[in-house]
């Protein structure tokens, strides 16, 4: 379950929030930055739980004596605390408190949120380090569900939106939109993940690899 | 626009390859790995959301609600078929 978690993740999140800006703004311009705010939205407020829910029920279900007999059924319990233990992540909720603040017109510092820009701003530095760290340590070769995953997030997805678009009649500005975003490399986060989940780290780091040294091959 | 791929995705590269070297020359170790990523995890990655998103105004995030749409349906839609 968690390498499937992790593996449909690497299909449908973007690592538009660590990358979104310097390769959107030269393309779209200033719009670049709701670009970026509403596909890290979508994958922070809605895949990630989602994906974080699915790794801590996998491990809940590792952890049980009973999770190898296929007729017993995981206590409700069991499905509570691993809802529980994704939603108090503190990733999941600090942008939805951020939505509720804008949406409600509360005035915030700007003296604040710079402050938790500083260490907010190391994201993509420190991520990406230590997915070289990991993907060192790891060794990767030739896999092929990494190979399919790279091509599905490259080309497939913001090809089958783009059609899909073309065919309800939306405006251009939209189409290129969304096009872009979603065909923004997938992120380091499944390597984070797997890591902290114990699951399929070195499959994780190929994926990371050729997601990397994909883009010279693509436009 | 040529230049703009390799500037915009060459950082990448180059920090992720900073940290192959890191780990093939032994100044890092996984333990290192798993402790930068607890950090991005819990701390860094939290804060960047909140303050990404608490500055955009309420305009203009209730007027982005199509584009929100086809984003969420794009990459909802491939996560379940995963």
């Amino acid at each position: 379950m968690r390498a499937a978690a992790l593996q449909a993740m690497a299909f449908g999140f973007p690592a538009i929030a660590f990358i979104g800006i310097p390769i959107l703004t030269p393309l779209i311009g200033a719009k670049a930055t709701v670009v970026v705010d509403v596909a890290g939205l979508t994958g922070n407020l809605v895949i990630l739980p989602v994906t974080l829910v699915l790794l801590s029920f996998g491990q809940t279900l590792k952890r049980s004596p009973d999770a190898g007999n296929p007729a017993s059924e995981p206590a409700p319990i069991t499905i509570a605390s691993a809802f529980g233990d994704a939603l108090l992540q503190p990733v999941v909720p600090s942008p939805a408190i951020a939505i509720l603040l804008v949406l409600t017109g509360l005035p915030m510092s700007a003296t604040l949120t710079t402050s938790l820009k500083l260490l907010g701003s190391t994201v993509g530095g420190l991520s990406l380090f230590a997915s070289g760290i990991i993907l060192n340590a790891q060794s990767p070769k030739f896999s092929l569900p990494a190979s399919v995953s790279t091509l599905a997030r490259l080309i497939l997805i913001p090809g089958l939106v783009d059609v899909g678009l073309t065919l309800a009649g939306a405006d251009t500005n939209l189409r290129k939109m969304s096009v872009l975003a979603l065909g923004i490399p997938a992120a380091p986060m499944q390597v984070i993940l797997a890591t902290r989940y114990n699951t399929d780290e070195s499959e994780n780091a190929a994926f990371l690899l050729y997601i990397a040294m994909s883009p010279a091959f693509r436009r | 626009m040529l230049g703009v791929v390799p500037n915009s995705l060459l950082p990448v590269v180059v920090t992720l390859g900073l940290g192959v070297i890191a780990g093939w020359r032994h100044d890092e170790d996984m333990n290192a790995a798993l402790s930068l990523n607890r950090v991005v995890f819990r701390y860094a990655l939290p804060l960047a959301l909140f303050a990404g998103t608490v500055v955009i105004p309420r305009t203009e995030l209730l007027s982005d609600l199509p584009l929100l749409l086809v984003i969420s349906i794009g990459t909802f839609v491939p996560f379940l078929a995963a």
